[in-house]
């Protein structure tokens, strides 16, 4: 009898959420970019579950795109960030020397730049399209997650089975990935799952700001148009996306801090 | 004598240190530019200029000398402190900047305050009672708050206390058409104006602060010397206040440092949501309006800005830190 | 002569992942006045967790299952931490192993002896401490005072917390393993400095150690532990050249071999 620990309960809720967006085409019921269909403005029914907004797009459409989004957004530009973030991390934090000392030099500068400044910038310069948006993103996460990944390399390396398999004259490429890279994993899978929340909060951010692509619904242009319809009595056009959106972060950056705690070898 | 000596020594050699990350966003400003579509000169100029103005813009900006002689004049103008000419604004980029600053620095430090005091106070309770109830209840309004964006946050606050139960302005700095008699009487209109913004920011990192204070209070409290301590006999008021307190805040005060130099440059959203005219905002009008020199010149402002303050607050670390004062 | 301290059927046991581990088993002893009493036993023996019980120490996870610790007629166990402050630093004090991270690296020395002083309600005798560090065998004790516990070598660390234990003339001095974290020649002069204190001090002193050389160079009786469990009590002489468990007697012949046969632990 298993028990129904919050971990599980957490990975389960998360991969209904993630078949809802896959399956976003199925789930919901109306075309959410279709302004032509119903009035605006309507508070929730039995025609529209979560009502409409001011330009008479379904609410509940809207959401459930929101979400295919959301994740499409955040385990893309999550993936491609840590995969540069570990090799990055694990190449100068192993081999260290100048090279790995330049490499961090570089991270503390995209460090120190407010980084969603640079974001937008850079948003507005290429064209606001979803690629664009994903690089992005990645691009501005793997800094801190290879400082952690170099940092984790670092302790790694002193320890005993390192030396050893030194000792013994496997080649670096060798150790790095049969010693050094399974000990990281923890910690990579905690990033990886960090920066997906964060990816998710930049994306909806970007929504609310008007700079996201127009043909891919985001929960935050739901909250852009939210900023309006309070003002009329539309508090189903804040709620619903604004819960949703919360949900999303909030399973992810809880699975974040569980990897962490249950993955990591207990000493002692 | 020799401290004064020391002082000096870290502050120089801290000085040349920021000179390499200063150029860098320089550089990184400079790539920008180039990358910006469309003819330069046309750009910088504004699209509704004349032509002997473009070509003047072109001569001024060096746009037909090769790459690196534009680099090293870009440089040369941004160390005199011209970041270029806002074509909406029609004025000096710097200027324009200059005169947004102290909006968001008041409500930088105002919500980073609120969110310091909230999150230290309800810390370190869910620290000390860690075995009874309002601990968990704490932690987890905490995280919930951690995974809730700015914008929500502010748009749930504007809608139960200004429009619901109007108790507080929607935007703007001052109330709109009132004629101040005296200062006193403005100031109270704009910190009225300020509330909702600040405590919207402030909710925002209490969660990260109550985490932090949390545990580095645990941390304090299950050391040696907190046990050494108590063996002694001492009091729970020293206990808390002279031997843990003081050690568990450090960590919590670092962050406040790091974080205010990264609200300058970063409160967009919730300016933008409440219509205050600080930094955040200008950048938005930038990019409605395409004014290029303006984003960049704010990009540049804000980058250095980051980094001067990331500097100078772990210059008063080494000072006050005993254990670091000694290093040098 | 009433003793000073009686230990009654003391239990303790520690809560891991779901599972009560005894650390000290049904152990039971007393000390007298101006007596020097030693807990000799390997780690995971127990004695830390005995010299923990006595002054309220004891990590979360423990469990104090049975036993009384009698202190002048008061049973220390009974007492709310409210109370207990009375008695710890003032009555009671303790030292630990490895000084220096015992006390708190953001607070100068003076003001730590401060705040002894005035949490007990005594006024800060700064001239008296001053004393005491020199009789301690401290140079330069106003430096010494005016530094931060890190800028401390180990062995001055441990003057000071020794000091900072006899300060206020308690009646009984608890040494956790007070030599193991330092260098051998700071050990030897540590070890001095207790035998010192113990001439010239009135007070009641209960050493803790897995040195038996240490133990025997100090204490008058000698209690020997092993499982959280008592093996052997007796006085030095006792102990290593009759001892009467077959664990005793290991554990002096495996001492004896490092020493190679020298009886006479000079110290």
């Amino acid at each position: 009898m298993r028990k129904l620990n919050s971990l599980t309960v957490c990975v389960v809720l998360t991969f209904l959420l993630g078949i809802v967006g896959l399956l976003a085409d199925q789930v919901a019921p109306y075309d959410p970019l279709n302004t032509r269909m119903f009035r605006g403005l309507q508070p929730p029914s039995n025609v529209n579950l979560m009502g409409t907004d001011q330009l008479g797009r379904d609410v509940f459409s809207w959401v459930v795109y929101g979400i295919r989004t959301s994740l499409l957004v955040g385990l893309s530009s999550a993936t491609m960030a840590v995969a540069l973030a570990v090799i990055i991390g694990l190449l100068s934090g192993y081999k260290g020397g100048i090279i790995g000392n330049v490499l961090m030099r570089v991270a503390d500068v995209f460090l120190s730049i407010p980084r969603f400044m640079l974001i937008i910038v850079t948003v507005v310069l290429l064209s606001p399209r979803i690629s664009n948006i994903i690089l992005v993103i990645a691009m501005f996460s793997w800094p801190e997650a290879a400082r952690v990944v170099r940092s984790e390399v670092l302790s790694i390396k002193e320890r005993e089975y390192v030396m050893a398999a030194k000792a013994l004259g496997s080649r670096d490429l060798d150790i790095m990935i049969t010693e050094i890279l399974p000990n990281t994993t923890p910690t990579i899978l905690s990033l990886w799952t960090l920066i997906i929340a964060e990816a998710i909060l930049t994306e909806s951010a970007l929504g609310f700001l008007g700079l996201s692509d127009f043909n891919y619904p985001s929960l935050g242009v739901m909250l852009m148009m939210a900023k309006n319809a309070i003002f009329v009595g539309g508090w189903w056009v804040l709620l619903f996306p604004s819960i949703t959106l919360v949900i999303l972060i909030l399973m992810f950056n809880f699975l974040s801090d569980k990897l962490i705690e249950r993955l990591s070898p207990r000493l002692g | 004598m020799r401290e004064l000596i020391s002082v000096f020594y870290r502050f120089s050699i801290r000085l040349l240190l920021l000179i390499p990350v200063v150029l860098a966003v320089i550089t990184i400003g400079f790539v920008l530019m180039k990358l910006f579509p469309g003819d330069p000169a046309v750009l910088l100029a504004g699209e509704a200029a004349s032509p002997q103005y473009i070509e003047r813009i072109r001569e001024i900006y060096g746009l037909d000398k090769p790459v690196w002689e534009q680099y090293l004049l870009y440089l040369e103008r941004v160390m005199m402190l011209d970041l270029g000419y806002s074509l909406s604004y029609k004025r000096p980029v710097l200027d324009v900047i200059l005169t947004r600053l102290p909006y968001t620095v008041i409500l930088a430090i105002s919500g980073l305050s609120i969110g310091l005091i909230l999150g230290l106070f309800l810390g370190i309770i869910s620290a000390w009672y860690r075995k009874k109830l309002i601990s968990p209840i704490i932690n987890s309004i905490a995280f919930i708050f951690y995974s809730t964006p700015v914008y929500v946050i502010g748009q749930f606050l504007i809608y139960y206390f200004a429009i619901t139960y109007r108790v507080f302005p929607v935007g703007g700095v001052v109330t709109i058409g009132v004629e101040h008699r005296n200062f006193y009487t403005y100031v109270l209109d704009v910190l009225w104006h300020l509330t909702l913004p600040s405590l919207t920011l402030g909710l925002v990192f209490m969660a990260s602060y109550v985490k932090l204070t949390r545990s580095s209070f645990l941390e304090v409290i299950s050391s040696s010397y907190f046990l050494a301590a108590r063996s002694m006999g001492l009091r729970n008021s020293t206990l808390l206040f002279k031997h843990a307190l003081r050690n568990a805040i450090i960590p919590v005060i670092t962050l406040a440092g790091v974080q205010l130099g990264m609200l300058i440059g970063g409160v967009i959203i919730t300016e933008s949501m409440f219509s205050w005219p600080g930094i955040g905002q200008l950048t938005m009008e930038a990019v409605s309006t395409r004014d290029y020199p303006l984003l960049l010149g704010i990009f540049i402002f804000t980058s250095i800005a980051v980094v001067v303050i990331n500097a100078i607050v772990d210059f008063i670390y080494s000072i006050i830190d005993p254990r670091i004062k000694d290093r040098w | 002569m009433k003793p000073l301290l009686e230990v009654r059927e003391l239990t303790v046991a520690y809560r891991v992942k779901g599972a009560m581990k005894y650390a000290v088993k049904d152990v039971s002893f007393t000390l007298n006045e101006d007596e020097v009493l030693a807990i000799v036993g390997e780690s995971g023996s127990g004695k830390s967790t005995i010299a923990l019980s006595i002054v309220g120490a004891l990590p979360e996870n423990a469990v104090v299952v049975r036993g009384k610790i009698l202190f002048r007629g008061i049973d220390l166990l009974k007492l709310r931490p409210s109370e207990r402050r009375y008695i710890n630093g003032k009555e009671i004090s303790i030292i630990f192993q490895d000084p220096i991270t015992h006390l708190n690296p953001l607070r100068k020395v003076r003001l730590i002896f401060k705040d002894l002083f005035e949490d007990h309600g005594v006024e800060f005798n700064i001239q008296g401490v001053l004393e005491l560090l020199r009789r301690l065998k401290v140079p330069d004790p106003q430096r010494v005072l005016e530094s931060y516990p890190f800028q401390l070598s180990g062995g001055m660390a441990q003057r000071v917390f020794i000091a900072l234990a006899l300060v206020l003339n308690p009646k009984l001095l608890i040494a956790d393993e007070p030599t193991s974290a330092l260098d051998l020649t700071i050990q030897a002069q540590v070890v001095r400095l207790l035998r010192e204190v113990r001439e010239n001090f009135r007070v009641s002193m209960i050493m803790i150690t897995h040195d038996i050389g240490v133990a025997t160079s100090i204490a008058d009786r000698i209690l020997v532990m092993y499982d959280g469990g008592l093996v052997e009590e007796g006085s030095p002489d006792d102990i290593l050249l009759r001892p009467k468990s077959r664990y005793t007697a290991s554990l002096v012949n495996s001492t004896k071999a490092l020493y190679k046969g020298v009886m006479s632990w000079t110290y």
